[in-house]
């Protein structure tokens, strides 16, 4: 008597659970992405020496990304996104207000293709 | 009453029938009782389905926040004419616990606590109401006061991020804002909105150098557009039998109406907008960006970058609904919709759940509950065989039900503290039936007994101690009710439900179980006193009683012998083997990690912190997503709500809030998942100056900090430096202390742009033109909307320079106005840029000038961390002298510099005083009820000998976990069953004295009556401890109510083994006495 008390009990329970999105359940965790290494060549950025001279790069380092201006930093033979914010355009050359230090490796190029992640290879010119 | 030969059978047939009696008559052989068994079940089922779900009880603490502005004025002065006053006026608001308040560059707040479970919508009325009435007393140029109610109902329940890293954040705001206006539709949700994504706006770049050319001015646009964005119903025309309405104006509907518009004319030719700006319709600036990022334990598709910029759609519950229904009707209607209005190249993640999360935690306790009567049921079976055994079994699921129907009818939300409460009581509830049906079982062991009378006599017989051992265990609980603050409605459950279910017990005990034994039970003539022949138990313990009895010195060395231990295990916390603590963490499916800049840190600078956070989290097993907010905070929590942390709004904030993988499929605790991120955590922190704090979802009540400790004196420049020497020469040392920070800013320059007023006039130039020109060279400005029908959300038109023009304060110097004369005037001339250090706010609590040292542990307990900080700065003086006179519980005077402590530590001793309060006003309940029944003083005190026997199980329990586990605390859990077991406890040693006063009255002698009093009660005894430890071990894995099983299971043991010696030996003891005395 009991367990049929108690089973109908959580049935409705269980009907409420599998109705929730299965995101968190004990499901395996799908694999990671293996992105493809992209040839691309890079731009390095030279240490300023003060703080108050502004980093210029060149404009075909930047890229808009879902709508955030960017740039990829070329980190640990990774295109990393760096959201930047961009002052003026003198002569191809962007003035960076802030997001960069000044002595990052820019990727270069072709970035319709390259992710938050891709591996970079850097082209010899 | 298991005894075949009890105390009670002499006078059977001279009883009077009492209420128990009575109840049984009427109900045994009724088809009422048949009725209460469906309805029960019907009730009961009802109850576990429709009972809104939640996983920790609502706790309702009304608040509010008052923003009073006042441009221009300091925080020193608006700490003097807005918080001072508008404290003044708040002081003697009924129902207030504290106001805090925060003073800074033209702005005030305070926020009002009202004290917990204060009606809130009179609260919010009272409130505004005393400020409305009081707005004459607020000084001359301060505007309106907004009252803006902090609602714990807006909360959140459900939020569900879209992103995408092709299709712009903008188009995603604009998809979100579809979605949501279907899912707004489903019934019983309140308050939504959408977070992440820019807004649609027509954007006005102004161009400096154009302006200039054709003499524009802002002043001249913004008067222009003021006068022309304004459609006015102008009145009606009536002709023909029909009245038509005129408008009259000239609104503007799109951008290319805004290009169009005439500012100006030049050489007698219109100057249009377009003509020194660029009007784009789209995206404004970014103030804050959202993301979302995947971890190691994500099951959905992934996404090729590492984070996709995120819109999240935030969606609160209305009051008094279920949250699992709301959320899974929410989580229908998405799935409808999203194919038809989500593209597939958006990803959808439902980042919040409550309602799933409320009903997982409430299925988990049901399955543990479940688990502990199938234990307790094959105990019964074991003790009492199958027959007895089977009609406990049913008792127990009608208890439960009607337990949870009454609390469904009360209004009450099914919770874990609710489950808890009925889990507790499963020991407990058994034991009525199982002492009713032992005694029917007796009476009908007897040769030629009548089934009907034998069943109503054998529950007459009991009913008096049974009622009587039933209330001392209601009495226990029901003090607490009157627990304070937060903790008080956090575990109102248990003293709600575990009367309830004690009452109910009792009823159902009265009338279904001799129901039940009446129809289904038939047995063959003494078989009841086969089963229930002394055992090697009752014998041995018979032989042993008998040694302490006839041996004097025996009996004074086992009772010096009980006394010694309990003096060792007092002394145990002394010694740390028990460690105090308010609640231990719980292992929850998510935290938050928040991310403070120094002030003045760009959007971009925080942003490249909290992608490093990303990247941590990445690596970190069982992390499903985490969603980062910069430059705000993310959807509200509650623990967010009490902590302040909407105030953090700025481009030097951000908040990352991390899902983990369900806690039932993943072998790390949350607690383990954190400690394991801090030294990364510190790695990022030192590299990019941030302050980050992972934040873990409190178990009980929230509080702004672990540890808090509060500064008050009489200098705020002073209580800054205190500030500093304590958060690094104190907190940083001290440890396990993490987390650190303190409520005082950095330093920041700002430009104050000083207009020389001579100049000005002579120029001809008001000073509001310079001030309103500036704010829209620098913030931009809004100029209204502009009217496009089918928009969702308004459309601004908002003018700005761009911000490549806007780098440096030299740049403000190309800024010009156009005098009445029609010259062009550069700031330059009229003013100066000068860099100031900029204001610091100025906090205050409960009317005191505060400043604010905080930090958590990593691991331990706060209250030690704090005894140890306490007992240093109670030995030395700060740097420059200064003594800090120390408080826990009262304000320290502010003429001396004082340190109040605060956060968990005040929590933990409020929470302790108010449970030993609710103990010792049980402690007296009991004693009275005891002397009434009893009709003596002395008795009662040997029947509650019982309950300091329980501390002997429960320190040395929670020691014994403390060794196993490590870091296991005696918890605000712990208190709750150190009062339960009182309860329990008296229960026990009350059938005892009973039964021992019994066999008195039926001329035995004392050392015959002790004797037997112990063989025959030891069995049910047994019974009833082993049926609480074996119902309660469920809960011991619980993080929470952990403590709360210990303290049960080890404080039943040790009490019941050896109360079943003490109180009848004490007893012994004191009979003799009073025979000695009188002569006998």
């Amino acid at each position: 008597m009991r367990h049929k008390l108690f089973r109908s009990g959580t049935r409705a329970a269980v009907l409420l659970m599998t109705l929730a999105l299965p995101a968190c359940s004990g499901r395996p965790a799908s694999a990671p992405i293996v992105l493809p290494v992209l040839v691309r060549s890079v731009v390095k950025l030279h240490a300023l020496p003060t703080p108050t001279t502004e980093v210029m790069i060149p404009a075909a380092a930047f890229v808009l990304r879902g709508g955030i201006p960017g740039v990829f930093v070329l980190r640990h033979g990774l295109a990393r996104f760096r959201m930047v914010r961009v002052g003026k355009n003198i002569d191809g050359q962007l003035q960076i207000l802030s997001g960069l230090s000044g002595d990052e490796t820019l990727v270069i190029g072709d970035l319709a293709d390259v992710h938050d992640g891709s591996p970079i290879t850097v082209s010899r010119p | 009453m298991s005894n075949p030969t009890g105390p009670h059978e002499h006078d059977n047939q001279t009883q009077r029938m009492n209420i128990a009696g009575r109840i049984t008559s009427y109900f045994v052989d009724s088809r009422v009782t048949i009725l209460i068994l469906v309805v029960a079940l019907l009730a009961g089922l009802l109850a576990l389905s429709a009972t809104p779900r939640e996983e920790n009880p609502e706790i309702v603490v009304p608040a509010a926040n008052i923003i009073v502005t006042k441009p221009g004025a300091s925080p020193k002065e608006v700490e003097e004419l807005i918080i001072k006053p508008l404290e003044a006026i708040l002081q003697g608001l009924t129902g207030v616990d504290h106001t805090y308040g925060i003073a800074t560059q033209s702005m005030g707040i305070v926020t009002v606590r009202f004290k917990v479970g204060e009606n809130r919508e009179a609260s919010m009325v009272r409130l505004y109401n005393r400020i409305m009435s009081n707005l004459d007393r607020m000084p001359p140029g301060t505007n309106m006061p907004l009252v803006k109610p902090v609602n714990v109902d807006n909360v959140p329940i459900m939020t569900i991020t879209l992103s995408s890293a092709t299709i712009g954040d903008y188009r995603l705001r604009r998809i979100a804002d579809d979605v949501l206006e279907h899912l707004r539709h489903v019934k019983g949700t309140s308050l939504t909105y959408l977070l992440g994504g820019r807004r649609r706006q027509i954007n006005v770049n102004l161009n400096l150098n154009r302006m200039r050319h054709y003499d524009v001015s802002l002043f001249d646009i913004r008067r222009v557009l003021q006068a022309t964005n304004v459609d006015i119903p102008s009145g009606t025309l009536v002709s023909n039998g029909r009245v038509n309405t005129v408008i009259a104006g000239g609104m503007l509907h799109n951008a290319h109406e805004v290009r169009n518009l005439v500012v100006s004319i030049y050489e007698h030719r219109p100057v249009f907008l377009k003509d020194i700006a660029t009007i784009t319709d789209g995206p404004g600036n970014i103030h804050y960006v959202q993301r979302i990022g995947y971890g190691p334990a994500y099951t959905g598709v992934r996404s090729p970058d590492f984070e996709e910029p995120a819109v999240t759609i935030a969606i609160a519950k209305t009051k008094g609904t279920n949250a699992v229904t709301v959320a899974s009707n929410v989580l229908s209607e998405l799935h409808r919709v999203q194919p038809i209005l989500i593209p597939p190249s958006v990803h959808v993640d439902v980042t919040r759940d409550d309602g799933k999360r409320a009903n997982e935690a409430v299925n988990t306790l049901i399955e543990h509950l479940t688990i502990a009567i199938v234990t307790v049921v094959l105990l019964l079976v074991v003790f009492l065989g199958w027959r007895a055994a089977s009609i406990v079994t049913i008792t127990i699921p009608l208890i439960m039900f009607i337990t949870l129907a009454v609390g469904m009818a009360a209004g009450q939300s099914l919770n874990r503290i609710t489950l808890f409460a009925l889990i507790l009581s499963l020991g407990l509830m058994v034991d009525d039936s199982i002492v009713v049906i032992e005694n029917i079982f007796r009476h009908y062991g007897r040769k030629g007994a009548d089934r009907l009378a034998g069943a109503v006599r054998a529950v007459n017989e009991i009913g008096r101690p049974t009622n009587l051992a039933t209330f001392t265990v209601i009495l226990a609980f029901l003090p607490m009710f009157w627990v304070h603050g937060m903790m008080g409605p956090y575990m109102a459950p248990i003293p709600f439900n575990v009367p309830v279910a004690m009452i109910t017990s009792l009823a159902i005990a009265y009338s279904v179980a001799p129901w039940a034994a009446y129809h289904w039970l038939h047995l063959r003539p003494g078989q009841h006193a086969e089963e229930h022949a002394p055992g090697l138990l009752e014998r041995s313990y018979a032989a042993v009683m008998g040694r302490l009895l006839d041996s004097g010195g025996l009996r004074t060395a086992f009772i010096a012998g009980i006394a010694l231990l309990m003096l060792l295990v007092l002394a145990m916390p002394v010694f740390k083997l028990v460690q105090f603590k308010m609640l231990p963490k719980n292992n929850a499916d998510t935290f938050n990690i928040t991310v403070d800049m120094p002030a003045g840190t760009a959007l971009e600078q925080t942003d490249r912190a909290v992608r490093g956070i990303g990247d941590i989290l990445r690596r970190t097993p069982y992390v499903t997503d985490y969603v980062s907010t910069v430059g705000r905070p993310g959807v509200i929590d509650f623990n967010g709500l009490l902590r302040g942390s909407s105030f953090k709004k700025g481009p030097q904030y951000a908040e990352v809030r991390v899902n983990l993988k369900d806690k039932r499929y993943r072998s790390e605790s949350s607690i383990q998942i954190v400690r394991s991120l801090r030294p990364a955590i510190a790695r990022l922190e030192a590299r990019t100056g941030a302050n980050i704090k992972l934040v873990e979802e409190p178990p009980g009540p929230p509080v702004r900090a672990t540890i808090l400790a509060e500064l008050y004196g009489p200098s705020y420049r002073k209580l800054r430096e205190i500030a500093r020497e304590i958060r690094y020469g104190v907190f940083a040392k001290t440890k396990d202390v993490v987390d650190i920070d303190d409520s005082t800013t950095a330093n920041t320059t700002q430009y104050r742009i000083v207009v020389d007023r001579r100049k000005a006039a002579l120029a001809g130039i008001l000073p509001v033109e310079v001030a309103q020109t500036l704010q829209a060279f620098l913030g931009g400005y809004n100029a209204g909307a502009v009217h496009i029908a089918r928009e969702k959300e308004p459309v601004l038109i908002h003018f700005q320079i761009p911000i490549a023009d806007r780098v440096l304060p030299s740049d403000l110097s190309d800024i010009f106005f156009t005098n009445p004369a029609g010259n062009e005037i550069s700031l330059g001339s009229i003013a100066q840029v000068r860099p100031v250090e900029a204001p610091k706010p100025i906090l205050f609590q409960d009317q005191r000038p505060v400043v604010y040292v905080s930090g958590d542990m990593s691991t331990g307990s706060p209250v030690y961390a704090v005894l140890h900080m306490w007992q240093y700065l109670r030995t030395h003086r700060l740097a420059d002298g200064v003594k800090l006179k120390q408080d826990f519980m009262s304000y320290p005077s502010t003429t001396s510099y004082g340190l109040r402590w605060g956060g968990e530590m005040r929590l933990t001793l409020d929470v302790f005083r108010d449970l030993g309060r609710a103990f010792g006003v049980a402690i007296i309940l009991i004693y009275v009820i005891l002397v009434a029944y009893y009709r003596s003083f002395v008795i009662p005190l040997i029947v509650m000998g019982a309950i300091p026997l329980t501390i002997i199980g429960v320190f040395p329990g929670h020691a014994i976990m403390n060794l196993i586990e490590g870091h296991y605390y005696f918890t605000a859990t712990s208190m709750i069953g150190v009062i339960a077991l009182a309860g329990i406890v008296v229960r026990n040693s009350l059938l005892l004295i009973d039964f021992i006063l019994d066999f008195r009255r039926a001329g035995h002698g004392l050392r015959e009556a002790v004797v037997q009093a112990g063989t025959t009660r030891m069995r049910p005894i047994l019974l009833t401890a082993l049926a609480i430890i074996l119902g309660t071990a469920a809960m011991v894995t619980d993080p929470v109510f952990g403590g709360l099983a210990i303290s049960l299971i080890s404080g039943t043991f040790a009490s019941t083994v050896l109360t079943l010696f003490v109180i009848p030996l004490v007893y012994f003891m004191y009979e003799k006495r009073t025979q000695g005395t009188t002569g006998n």
